[in-house]
């Protein structure tokens, strides 16, 4: 166990130590979400929910308890990890490609650029579900390009700059967003929190089915892309040199991690800090070839997001907390940390 | 696809190249070549456009007009990767905000020879120890790059450029951080595999006398004109000199290597 | 009969500033003119309450989502109930400013009594308290005969429905306010109050706060034999449906899902008791026979 631990904590990124950081975080994984199963605001009979959780009949649970685990449960945790999946990895695609710790889904208004393409395609294709993700990516890809732009001075993107931006955008999407809520009268689009706060409580098949498929394929096209970006991480120039082609990986990058936000935020509203904590923490234990940040993010973004969902729906039960509130509650502590530290 | 043919034929040229890039630093039709084994450096004072022309030899500056032929070929009909196998570049330092070791920093050089999912081979790993032998920077693998010296860190950008196993170096300033001793060193490497490897190296540097040690042909470079080209010993001269840096400067051959040596002579007086 | 009033009230109160202290629901000292003649209503059920108890012509201001009775119409909007106008309000000269909780107040209080505007908030918890909250308004706004009157007639409507439901079953009813995200009624919603008079019994009753936001499995699990569903009012699509964790209660497989006019529910006023006939109605139908 020490050697394993050893191993996974020293040296450089290679394609089996990587391997075996996928394997302990799956594991990892795997547990929280049984863990996860197991907790909610009803107490189900633990032996019987673990034999049902195995995929056998007859455990003896009577068909509401049945239908708490599976309908309810299961489906909200599927939700959970891959909206964690879509935004940390999302996070650290951001985060090297802009070469700044602090780059976040949430902080650089990408978020809320999603969200306003969701309410964009509630009020004119509300019928369509599947109009929600592609608005949202596209919304994303629009305050994304925004934020790129503002960011970009004659010294290059420095942090704050990008930072300022970023707020830049988020205030005037968050207008556009309560301008939209207030024409619409609070019909057909759901309360003005759900939207800056984020919220998994709510969610149809279809859209978790495009949020897992939108995970898959953006992690993937990150996950490709990934040494290209370790390179960019140590200038845009100095990668050119040495091969990379900075702007089919740039625009690769924003596409995938649009595609990634906008999939979580249309059908969960914008979970901030995801992106900033997961990839940080990953980092520091991990190390920062992105190789490894952006699989391990992935997969420990969605065991963060389903822990703190579960605190969320437990913490105060029978009542609920939106999950959003608890990601910010460990991410803006962290935010200050990592802005003090410079 | 171009993997095949001989890079010793003609190694880079660049025709007539003109860079429009703000009032400092601009190319004006500088054309140059650099032969298999042969070590060219650029001089001229601050501005004369010599990062610029440096830049334009890999087309991480688009030049305005003019062609760049590598291998007797377009520049264009290569992909960055296959441009990047053949001509490494050292550029003058950039900002590090990821810790990143030594090791993995010069490993990012053979990024141009890595399978599609960009994981190094053992071959990788095994040319960047090496290298990093070559460079005196063996028992520095794990160290972190942001915060190695500024002279160590240059022996790094160096090591990684000889990682690509490129044919043509493009060097930008390569000395300026270093002592003396590493000064030499670092050119004797560039030199050493001009020699024995048939590369070509093109150097940017402010050095004058090691330039005239180290380098076959030199350019004279002022207000992105091409003033003079040539060996050093027809280029370095006090009129050349004086019409570039607008400086009175002394010159006599070196005792040890007959090379020309340069003294300015404000210093004298 | 209203309209010839008017003149005479303006008249007396030029003539006569007296003033009186009231407290109001949230425990606040007022100081209000003894004769009203300008009254703004920050929200629907007020502004219902403001007609019923025969104040109606002196109502100048009423936010949008006041549309009851259909007079009311020309009375100057001013804005909506969280994020009223204060501007138009002062512009309006209003001597009371009617407030239904005590959230939207903090803000814009000050203000108002700077502009020695009155402020006075109703908070009712359960039926009697919106009796309580009738009867009030009709004391502030001198016409406490028309509110007696009003809450004595209500007050034996809901004496007839309980009277009709008293020796029935009570049934297990979840109160949907909105399905995404899922939110009920709680211990402090008058709605609670108004289901158990209603022969029901709330499954969130012991919830803490008025509209928690609630676990769907905790819904489900509580298995609710009814399903309450305000709606046609200015939430009526984003609650149009059960929502999906309810598809298997016994209430939606007993085809026991009922929608009721979300004005009548949310709304604590006159036509509350029109809610509450409604939902036993629904509830027991047996109790027609």
């Amino acid at each position: 166990m020490t050697k394993l631990t050893a191993s996974i904590n020293s040296g450089r990124a290679t394609f089996g130590r990587t391997l075996l950081i996928c394997a302990v975080l799956l594991i990892l994984l795997a547990v929280i979400f049984v863990i996860a199963a197991l907790l909610g605001s009803q107490r189900l009979p633990l032996s019987g929910s673990l034999c049902a959780l195995a995929g056998r009949s007859n455990c003896g649970l009577t068909s509401e308890q049945q239908a708490i685990l599976f309908d309810l449960r299961l489906p909200r945790i599927m939700l959970a990890g891959a909206v964690g999946m879509c935004l940390a990895s999302a996070g650290a695609g951001y985060q090297a490609l802009l070469r700044n710790p602090l780059a976040e889904p949430y902080l650089l208004g990408v978020s809320n650029g999603a969200a306003v393409g969701t309410m964009t395609a509630l009020v004119f294709f509300g019928a369509h579900e599947w109009s929600r993700p592609v608005m949202a990516s596209a919304g994303a890809l629009i305050a994304t390009l925004v934020v790129y732009q503002l960011a970009r001075g004659r010294a290059g993107a420095t942090p704050e700059r990008l930072i300022l931006a970023g707020v830049i955008v988020t205030t005037f999407l968050s207008s556009a967003i309560v301008f939209i809520t207030t024409l619409m009268d609070a019909t057909r689009i759901r309360s003005f929190t759900f939207w800056l706060l984020g919220d998994l409580s709510g969610t149809t098949p279809k859209l978790l089915s495009i949020a897992l498929a939108a995970a898959l394929i953006g992690v993937g096209a990150l996950v490709r892309n990934s040494r290209s970006l370790n390179l960019m991480m140590l200038g845009e120039r100095d990668a050119f040199d040495l091969g990379v082609e900075v702007g089919r990986v740039r625009l690769t990058v924003f596409i995938a991690a649009s595609l990634l936000v906008g999939a979580s935020v249309a059908s969960s509203g914008s979970v901030g800090y995801v992106g900033l904590v997961v990839p940080h923490l990953v980092r520091l234990s991990l190390g920062s070839d992105n190789r490894v940040v952006i699989i391990g993010s992935a997969l420990a973004g969605a065991a963060f997001v389903i822990v703190a969902d579960t605190v969320a729906r437990t913490i105060i039960a029978p009542r609920e907390l939106p999950v959003g509130a608890i990601t910010a509650l460990i991410g803006a502590p962290l935010f200050i940390y990592l802005l003090k530290k410079g | 696809m171009y993997d095949n043919f001989s890079l010793s034929s003609g190694m880079l040229e660049a025709n007539h190249i003109t860079v429009n890039y703000g009032p400092r630093g601009a190319v004006v039709d500088v054309s140059l070549r650099v032969r298999p084994g042969e070590l060219i450096a650029i001089i001229g004072p601050n501005g004369a456009g010599k990062s610029t022309l440096l830049r334009a030899l890999n087309h991480s500056i688009e030049a305005t007009s003019g062609e760049v032929l590598l291998a007797g070929r377009p520049l264009q009909a290569f992909s960055r990767r296959e441009v990047a196998r053949r001509i490494a570049v050292v550029a003058q330092e950039s900002e590090l905000r990821f810790p990143v070791t030594v090791l993995e920093f010069v490993l990012s050089g053979r990024y141009a020879w890595s399978s599609a999912w960009g994981w190094e081979s053992d071959r990788d790993v095994e040319i960047a120890r090496g290298i990093l032998s070559e460079t005196e920077l063996e028992g520095y693998e794990t160290r972190l790059m942001n915060e190695l010296s500024g002279g160590e860190r240059q022996r790094a950008v160096v090591a990684r450029a000889l990682a690509t196993e490129a044919k043509v170096f493009l060097l930008d300033e390569p000395t300026a951080n270093l002592d003396l001793a590493h000064q030499a060193t670092m050119l004797r490497l560039v030199r050493g595999r001009c020699n024995d490897q048939q590369s070509a190296a093109v150097v940017v540097t402010h050095d004058l006398n090691l330039a005239a040690e180290f380098a076959d042909q030199v350019m004279l470079l002022k207000s992105g004109r091409e003033i003079a080209s040539g060996p050093p010993q027809t280029v370095f001269t006090p009129e050349l000199l004086k019409e570039v840096f607008g400086l009175q400067v002394l010159v006599d051959a070196h005792p040890v290597t007959g090379a020309p040596r340069i003294t300015p002579v404000h210093l004298m007086t | 009969m209203l309209a010839s009033c008017s003149p005479r009230l303006n008249q007396n109160s030029t003539s006569n500033p007296a003033t009186r202290e009231v407290t109001d629901e949230a425990g606040r000292h007022v100081q209000l003119a003894v004769q009203i003649d300008r009254i703004v209503s920050l929200a629907p059920n007020l502004t219902e309450i403001v007609y019923a108890v025969g104040a109606g012509d002196r109502l100048v201001g009423r936010t949008k989502y006041c549309d009851y009775p259909v007079e009311v119409k020309s009375v100057a909007e001013i804005g909506d109930t969280m994020t009223p106008s204060i501007e138009r309000i002062i512009a309006l000269k209003p001597q009371l400013v009617l407030v239904s909780t005590a959230s939207q107040l903090e803000a814009f209080t000050k203000q108002l009594d700077q502009q020695k505007i009155a402020v006075y908030v109703t908070d009712p918890h359960n039926l009697d308290e919106v009796f309580r909250s009738i009867y009030s308004l009709g004391d502030l706004l001198s016409t406490p005969e028309r509110a007696q009157k009003l809450v004595a007639d209500l007050r034996r409507r809901s004496d007839a429905v309980a009277a009709a439901v008293k020796s029935l079953k009570p049934i297990k009813v979840f109160y949907q306010v909105s399905d995404e995200p899922l939110y009920t009624i709680g211990r402090e919603s008058y709605l609670t109050d108004l289901v158990r008079r209603a022969g029901g019994v709330s499954v969130t009753a012991d919830v803490p706060t008025s509209f928690p936001r609630f676990s769907a499995e905790a819904a489900l699990a509580a298995r609710p034999e009814a399903i309450i569903l305000p709606t046609g009012g200015s939430m009526a699509t984003a609650n149009s449906s059960v929502a999906a964790a309810l598809r298997n209660s016994p209430a939606v497989l007993n085809n026991r899902v009922f929608k009721l006019n979300e004005d009548h529910l949310s709304r604590p006023g006159p036509r509350l008791v029109d809610g509450l006939e409604e939902m036993a109605r629904v509830l027991h139908p047996e109790m027609l026979r």
